[in-house]
């Protein structure tokens, strides 16, 4: 010990940057939380279900994978305006589902996204398994929204409109209805059940602020 | 329908093309000139109005601006397959009627009109003249044909299938009257024409071709679809 004092004593230019370090830490006050990692995802795709129309209501399944490394939550905003219903997350590895909260801003930022936007509710999902370095965890939420100012009936058409940020998407007329108009260029395919539906990809770097309207094919 | 110019591009591209598969070579030349030409830029605008699928038959129009100094002619080399009738053609500038003649075979080589291809025996091209362009000036032209083609217009059971590659950059197909899109293989935005038919209009910024596969269906009524309950 004694040699490793005299060491201290005959090296102690060394110390100064440290001794710096703790007088500039003293005078900042109490230690700050670490900031979280932004969150971060890729991968995402999302499908709309138009219900009958008199529900206002449309199915919204969002395909998204989270990458941002030791992560355990991962946060789904619930847009203002659109009433969400019938959550359910399942991570796409396992097909298992998942827990899931509907939280505030504040608590969102109290538990990870830092940047949640005040007024604005999350879903906020545990991760089965933190995301690995390098890797990711897939996940799908399904979620139902009610929001007549996106989907209505006008005259004898129905009108879906709605900003979409998600470069990936495919929009499901109801039942018994055919396509007459679509602003943003897309595919037009015919599902299985019958059913119109509508497939494109953004390739803008900004959201496509997309309207369709669709009419009840006579009977 | 195709330009004579353009056949040569697409002659040119298909050579080079095959030539670069299989000695993995770059592309260039004229070919190179015609990828890396403005796509934007250019005016041609073309629609379909498709009659109904048992006759396999569409009306077509084409308007196009010329801007070379004395050209005085414009070559619609009618695609394999189609046979054209009823061309008609006009200025749209001034709204004047142009002179329009359906060649084929021989009658083109007689003729001495450059289809960019060897001429054929099944050949066959629609020739419109116009006044020269003059020096610093321009016109717009619109021809009109009725085309039919079995092949790429038809009727599979009770489903209309419009098949057929576009080379340019706008182009817009309208369904008959009565009949709802039920299937487009290439992104259009859709609407709907004064008179109720669907309009899908495709634009390609890409310098390559979209096969353009479409299905419709009857809708049961004729009539606009009865209102939504």
């Amino acid at each position: 010990m004694a040699s490793e004092a005299a060491a201290a004593l005959i090296y102690w230019p060394a110390l100064i940057p440290l001794f710096l370090s703790l007088t500039l830490f003293a005078a900042a006050g109490p230690a700050a939380a670490p900031a979280a990692a932004p969150q971060t995802q890729a991968d995402e795709y999302t499908r709309y279900e138009l219900l009958g129309p008199e529900t206002s209501s449309f199915r919204v399944v969002y395909d998204v994978t989270a990458t941002s490394a030791g992560a355990t939550r991962y946060f789904n905003p619930i847009r203002k305006g659109s009433e969400a219903s019938r959550e359910s997350v399942n991570d796409r590895m396992t097909g298992e589902s998942l827990k899931f909260e509907v939280v505030s801003a504040e608590d969102a930022r109290a538990t990870g996204l830092a940047d949640a936007e005040a007024g604005t509710q999350y879903i906020r999902v545990a991760l089965p398994r933190p995301v690995p370095a390098g890797g990711q965890v897939r996940l799908r939420i399904d979620k139902t929204y009610r929001d007549p100012v996106s989907y209505f009936r006008e005259g004898d058409e129905i009108v879906f409109t709605r900003s979409l940020g998600i470069k990936r998407n495919t929009i499901v007329l109801p039942a018994g209805y055919e396509l007459t108009r679509c602003n943003v260029p897309s595919q037009v395919l015919t599902e299985p059940g019958g059913r119109i539906a509508l497939d494109f990809v953004n390739s803008n770097p900004e959201a496509a602020t997309l309207t369709i309207r669709a009419r009840r094919l006579p009977q | 329908m195709r330009h004579a110019s353009a056949l040569r591009m697409l002659a040119a591209v298909s050579a080079l093309a095959a030539l670069a598969a299989l000695g993995g070579a770059p592309l260039l030349g004229e070919d190179e000139a015609a990828r890396l030409s403005n796509r934007a830029a250019q005016d041609r605008d073309i629609v379909y109005s498709l009659h109904d699928p048992g006759a396999h038959s569409f009306l077509l129009h084409h308007d196009y601006t010329e801007n070379r100094e004395g050209m005085d002619h414009y070559v619609n080399v009618v695609r394999k397959g189609s046979t054209s009738s009823k061309p008609s053609a006009n200025l749209l500038d001034t709204g004047d009627s142009l002179e329009t003649r359906t060649l084929r075979g021989e009658e083109i080589s007689k003729a001495k009109v450059d289809i960019g291809e060897p001429v054929k025996p099944d050949s066959e091209a629609v020739v419109v003249r116009f006044p020269p362009v003059k020096k610093g000036r321009t016109v717009r032209i619109r021809i009109t044909e009725t085309y039919t083609d079995p092949k790429s217009y038809r009727l599979e059971g009770d489903e209309l299938v419009f098949d057929r590659s576009f080379g340019r950059p706008r182009n817009t197909v309208i369904l008959p009257a009565g009949w709802y899109l039920t299937a487009s293989s290439i992104p259009a935005s859709v609407s709907e024409t004064e008179d109720g038919r669907i309009r899908l209009v495709f634009v390609n910024g890409r310098p390559d071709e979209i096969a353009v596969l479409l299905h419709a269906r009857r809708r049961l009524d004729t009539s606009k679809a009865a209102p939504a309950r």
